[in-house]
């Protein structure tokens, strides 16, 4: 069986620069290792540590980041645009998984940048998708996943293939050392051609800036009454 | 012969600007490969913290044609862009020739296509006019990056991603590897602490200098004390001489007196700071023993401001004053200028607050009392002698000469109404400007002043000398990370062509 952790497969937005004139420019040219991906790939290899675990990435240039967080290998797609549609970007690397055969897992980061990416990834192969996923335990034939879920987590236990999108907790803490990077370029790469298939997709109905809305300010004079009416408001706008 | 885990055509040791410059040019202008080791587990150095660089000719200021006024109030007769010998001669007066000509023309001319690289990656602009307004002789040149220095790294560091340049963090350099007097390599250990041979063509150090090790500033800066008595502003950064270290192993030359970029600013905190920008006033500066001893008209002349800091054997100074005087801080303004930090002429208004809250707790850098005697106390110094000189400064005020040091009488403002405040000041050493000595292509020379081992030794940046004399050169704003830019640049193209030959 097949574990496979994706990575380096969206653009930063922060890359993005609109100068004074209005005119957009990319400062990259191919998508970067986003803060999520390796908490991804840590959690393709708990959920099945005795899988073989392949990376999977749109990038090119360096692919070796799986590969020295001991993925056995990795796949690079080729030919997706970097600005791709969301559905388009979910297609390629749904084709790409089921290329691979029997795959039980596919970890995702729980991306910011491209938020519909996961789930349209598990609608795409027909796999059901964890969203927000902190860590997975396997327990016989069952993977218990949690997730964040409001203030805390909560566990959910699948069976079959799943599809986890991994949203890190914080930086990663022991990056691999130069060593490992180096050992981790001669594992093998394998550059695969894209295939998406006809996916619907999206086009802008149109653009509008957001409602503006007024500040809410607290007389500081009595703080107890201050913050209880701050939990009011907030209880209010729904955010407690 | 060294068996290597990996080799490249260049190694750069430091990721700031001039060792990402180097690194981009490398990757952007040949087909070498090229790798930059970095100790800390960022990639970035001072040159994130820098504002702006120094540049003459550039295409922003071609295109603009006129320094941006940056008061409002209209710039003074004459002002203008300088021209590149200007720029030159600025370098050169200022060091009473003791800067490298060679250096300072090899900076100067290619300063402004440094300007046009950033601008062709990213970076853009907001303004190009002087830096500390009032600072005479002060020429414009400063390039105002929008979002600073940190715009700019990052800038850099996505040019040098998209050109594959490798970049590896937590990787110190430890060692060069010599062969036959050649070097070849270079010795790392990676972050989980294994050693690595790495092969190299050239080597480029970009260490930053040493401003973070007291025991070489007092060796290399002609002030034995200040190793002691300085604070750094920037926390997290780890300029320890690294490139200083490297270099001495194979022989390089080294200067006797490495300037500093240094100013002044309350103990723990850091520029922009209420009690800092007070402090920073020329209002009355006493030392340790209550006496006063400058001229603190200095103030507007930043960097001069530093060395006289700088040379307190105890670090100490204080910044005396009385409530009217704070009053007019809240309504006139400074006097001084510091970049994004201090506007001249514009109303401090953190001032107070900062001084009234650190008093109450009892925060030993401020004193607020309602007699000079009282003041003294909490200062620390001497009461007869604080008095005596607050008497002087008075007469001065009230006759408008100052006769001790000669002050201008604007600057000149008695000290009558309680409370009374001063202010704890110390020298603030931002980055070291030099060390090792190189020639026009930064090669790395030794006291011949020919290039050490066969020439494929490189410093840029703070570890290179050349640029100033024994002090920097407040005259040409933006100096240190303009010649970090460009100086990587200069490094990395003559590595190219020591190496295809």
């Amino acid at each position: 069986m097949t574990s496979i952790a994706i990575f380096k497969w969206a653009m930063n937005p922060h890359d993005e620069r609109v100068g004074s004139d209005g005119q957009i420019k990319w400062l990259a040219e191919r998508p970067e290792v986003g803060d999520d991906d390796y908490a991804a790939v840590q959690v393709a290899r708990d959920a099945a540590p005795d899988d073989e675990l392949v990376g999977l990435t749109m990038a090119s240039g360096d692919t070796a980041f799986a590969a020295a967080r001991g993925a056995e290998r990795t796949v690079a797609l080729q030919g997706v645009d970097i600005l791709a549609q969301p559905t388009e970007v979910a297609s390629a690397l749904a084709n790409a998984v089921k290329a691979m055969g029997d795959v039980s897992l596919v970890s995702i980061g729980d991306s910011a940048w491209s938020p519909m990416v996961p789930s349209l990834l598990a609608a795409q192969l027909g796999w059901p998708c964890i969203l927000a996923v902190d860590a997975v335990r396997p327990e016989g034939d069952t993977l218990v996943v949690t997730r964040r879920f409001g203030a805390g987590t909560q566990d959910v236990a699948v069976t079959g293939p799943v599809v986890l999108a991994v949203a890190a907790r914080r930086e990663e803490g022991a990056k691999p050392g130069m060593r490992q990077v180096l050992q981790a370029r001669k594992r093998p790469v394998d550059t695969v051609t894209a295939s998406i298939g006809d996916v619907p997709t999206l086009e802008a109905a149109g653009l509008r800036e957001p409602t503006a809305q007024a500040s809410k300010l607290f007389d500081g004079a009595d703080p107890a009454a201050a913050a209880a009416q701050l939990v009011s408001a907030l209880q209010s706008e729904g955010v407690l | 012969m060294t068996q290597f885990d990996i080799e490249y055509d260049v190694v750069v040791i430091g990721s700031g600007g001039s060792g990402k410059s180097a690194a981009y040019t490398v990757a952007s202008e040949s087909n070498l490969s090229v790798a930059i080791f970095e100790k800390l587990p960022e990639f970035g150095g001072t040159s994130k913290f820098a504002e702006g660089q120094g540049a003459a000719e550039s295409i922003e200021q071609k295109e603009r044609k006129v320094p941006f006024d940056l008061t409002g109030e209209g710039l003074p007769e004459g002002a203008h862009f300088p021209t590149r010998e200007e720029m030159i001669q600025a370098y050169l007066d200022t060091s009473h020739y003791r800067a490298s000509s060679e250096v300072v023309n090899a900076f100067v001319d290619n300063s402004g296509e440094t300007i046009e690289i950033l601008r062709n990656l990213g970076v853009e602009y907001e303004y190009v006019s002087c830096y500390a307004v009032g600072q005479e002789n002060e020429l414009y040149c400063f390039h105002q990056p929008k979002g600073g220095g940190d715009a700019v790294q990052a800038v850099l560091q996505k040019a040098c991603e998209k050109a594959d340049v490798d970049m590896f963090a937590s990787t110190p350099a430890k060692e060069l590897i010599v062969e036959d007097g050649k070097i070849v390599g270079v010795k790392v250990n990676d972050a989980d602490g294994n050693e690595l041979m790495v092969g190299a063509k050239a080597v480029i150090l970009a260490t930053g200098g040493f401003a973070q090790s007291p025991e070489k500033l007092n060796k290399y800066t002609n002030m034995p004390w200040i190793g002691d008595t300085f604070q750094p502003p920037i926390p997290g950064l780890q300029c320890t001489g690294d490139g200083l270290d490297l270099a001495l192993s194979v022989g390089a030359d080294v200067s006797s007196t490495v300037p500093l970029q240094s100013g002044a600013s309350t103990p723990g905190k850091m520029f922009g700071a209420g009690t800092t920008n007070a402090g920073l006033q020329p209002a009355l500066w006493v030392n340790s023993k209550g006496k006063r001893y400058v001229n603190e008209e200095v103030a507007l002349a930043l960097m001069n401001m530093g060395t006289v800091y700088c040379q307190l054997r105890d670090g100490i100074s204080w910044t005396v004053f009385d409530e009217d005087y704070l009053v007019f801080l809240e309504t006139e303004g400074s006097a001084l200028a510091m970049g994004e930090f201090l506007q001249v002429n514009k109303p401090i208004r953190n001032a107070r607050p900062e001084i009234e809250e650190n008093f109450a707790q009892g925060d030993p850098t401020v004193a607020k009392a309602d007699t000079i005697a009282e003041l003294a106390a909490q200062m620390g110094v001497n009461a007869d002698a604080l008095q005596k000189t607050v008497d002087e400064y008075n007469a001065a005020a009230d006759s408008g000469v100052d006769p001790r040091f000669h002050k201008p009488a604007k600057y000149i403002h008695a000290i009558r109404k309680a409370p009374f405040y001063a202010l704890k000041m110390c020298p603030v050493v931002v980055c070291t400007c030099g060390g090792i000595n190189v020639n026009r292509d930064m090669q790395v020379v030794g006291y011949d002043e020919e290039p050490v081992c066969t020439g494929n030794l490189f410093a840029v940046g703070n570890d290179a000398s050349g640029l100033y004399g024994d002090a920097y050169t407040i005259d040409v704003p933006g100096s240190t990370n303009g010649f970090a830019h460009t100086s990587g640049r200069i490094a990395a193209r003559k590595a190219i062509e020591i190496i295809k030959g």
